[in-house]
């Protein structure tokens, strides 16, 4: 447990370091800001059905928010370490791989909550200001929260992965992007296949990003989307573990 | 205390290490020398454990180095080639974050910290970040990281590289110093800092030992008598391309 708060200290200071973090905080706070302002702005067209949380969760900026930031905040975990030279210190240091792989991906993970957090104040502020409630109920914030943590996480494990194959940063970034955007756009490109089918359309509702997210956001938990996204974090954070692993056997 | 039995290294088709048996026994200095490409840092990563061997064991102290991977690398300090560090991260910070992987004692980190930092003359850059230091400066750091968690065996690869004659003085210094209490494994071009610093030498060419042993030793298995470590390191490592 020192060992893996030791390097966790490290891990999070680092993005704190460079001028990485004010970046993201400014990138994050703008965004979520127009998607607040663009969710309430709702109100303004009359009454609707559709509550700010709702509006919120589901707006495409709120989606270019999520898929923009896990590439950025994944990018250099491990391909900086391959870059300088460092994985060779860390690695010959009485630490275990999995203690690595768990530190990387808990330390962008947790600095992705903290790019998060100031988009809870909206909601707490709305309600003063506005003398209404952004959601009918807890669930909606909580599935909404929720689901967005879980997407964060996956598509973190999926830009662990993809460092853990490269020593450049910006081609770990693109690759990230590009398998985040694949998987988000894949319900739209499997339900124009001949897969098409009842069954198969049931299967795509609870892991497709956009569909989980809109349930969830109105407050219907389904935990066979909790699972799935889960089962995906750990394949990806299997596989990451081996690919650093595999490099032993290199030169 | 290292016993490396048949070592063998195998990549893309190519053997980098062909089948090395040697052994260094506790507090020998020993040299490893060989041209570019003979398979020094190589061989220098799989005894630290960077690398794994494609056959052949290692054992340190009794302990196989793959069975007892984690207990072996508390025990020892290892200088990489281009000496990575963190740049974003001040000296004295750095050394104790590393001092803390390495399972020093959390009471006793800063009293190892300000050992290493009097002994490799870090004092003075103590507070400085990594990235604001000369490259003489770096490869104390990273002598000292090496050397924070005490350890029995220290593996240095090429440590003087690239260092003004001032600075190749002070690392000098500062091994022949740790020579007194510490078993090293040094890879070096350098064939005066080898017969300098070192009793023992491990020629490698090609992926094999070319000849072992001290300079005596070696002027005998070669039956020249009076030639020096230069001669015989031209004459071990020119015998293919001739």
């Amino acid at each position: 447990m020192r060992t893996f708060w030791t390097l966790w200290k490290r891990e999070i200071a680092s993005y704190f370091r460079t001028s990485l973090a004010v970046t993201l905080f400014v990138f994050v706070l703008v965004l979520t800001g127009c998607n607040f302002y663009s969710s309430v702005s709702l109100l303004n067209h009359g009454p609707t059905e559709t509550s700010i949380v709702e509006a919120f969760f589901n707006n495409p900026v709120f989606w270019i928010t999520l898929l923009a930031l896990p590439p950025l905040l994944s990018m250099r975990l491990y391909s900086e370490e391959y870059k300088t030279g460092t994985i060779e210190t860390l690695l010959t240091a009485p630490v275990r791989g999995t203690q690595v792989l768990l530190v990387k991906f808990f330390g962008a993970f947790v600095f992705f909550i903290l790019l998060w957090t100031p988009s809870l104040l909206y909601f707490v502020l709305f309600w003063p200001s506005a003398h209404q409630v952004a959601a009918a109920g807890y669930g909606a914030y909580c599935g909404a929260y929720g689901m967005l943590l879980l997407q964060g996480a996956l598509y973190i494990s999926i830009g662990c992965m993809a460092s853990s194959l490269t020593s450049h940063q910006l081609i770990s970034g693109m690759l990230t992007f590009c398998v985040i955007v694949l998987f988000f756009f894949s319900g739209t490109l499997l339900s124009s296949s001949s897969l098409n089918t009842m069954l198969f359309r049931q299967f795509l509702v609870f892991f497709l990003p956009m569909e989980t997210m809109k349930s969830f956001s109105h407050g219907i938990i389904d935990t066979r989307s909790i699972v799935f996204y889960c089962s995906l974090i750990f394949l990806f954070l299997f596989m990451t573990f081996h690919v650093v692993q595999s490099r032993k056997w290199r030169r | 205390m290292i016993i490396a039995q048949e070592v063998s290294k195998k990549y893309g088709g190519h053997e980098i290490l062909h089948q090395l048996s040697f052994t260094i026994q506790k507090g020998e200095v020993v040299a490893l020398l060989g041209p570019n490409g003979a398979g020094k840092s190589t061989l220098l990563k799989i005894l630290s454990s960077y690398l794994s061997p494609t056959s052949g064991s290692v054992s340190i102290d009794g302990l196989d180095l793959y069975e007892y991977s984690l207990e072996l690398r508390a025990r020892l300090g290892y200088l990489p080639e281009n000496v990575p560090l963190y740049p974003e991260m001040k000296v004295g910070e750095y050394l104790s974050y590393r001092a803390a992987l390495k399972k020093v004692r959390s009471r006793r980190i800063s009293e190892k910290v300000i050992d290493v930092l009097d002994l490799c003359g870090l004092r003075s850059v103590e507070n400085k970040l990594i990235e604001t230091l000369s490259k003489g400066y770096r490869q104390r750091v990273g002598l000292a990281d090496a050397l924070v968690n005490e350890p029995d065996l220290l593996i240095l690869d090429e440590p003087t590289i690239g260092l003004d004659p001032l600075q190749q003085a002070h690392i000098h210094g500062l091994i022949a110093n740790l020579a007194k209490r510490h078993t090293l494994f040094i890879s070096t071009h350098s064939l005066q800092e080898a017969e300098m610093l070192c009793k023992r030498h491990l020629i490698l060419h090609n992926g094999r030992i070319a000849a072992s042993g001290t300079l005596e030793e070696l002027r005998q298995q070669l039956m020249l008598p009076e030639a020096s470590l230069e001669e015989m390191f031209l004459l071990l490592t020119r015998k293919d391309e001739n």
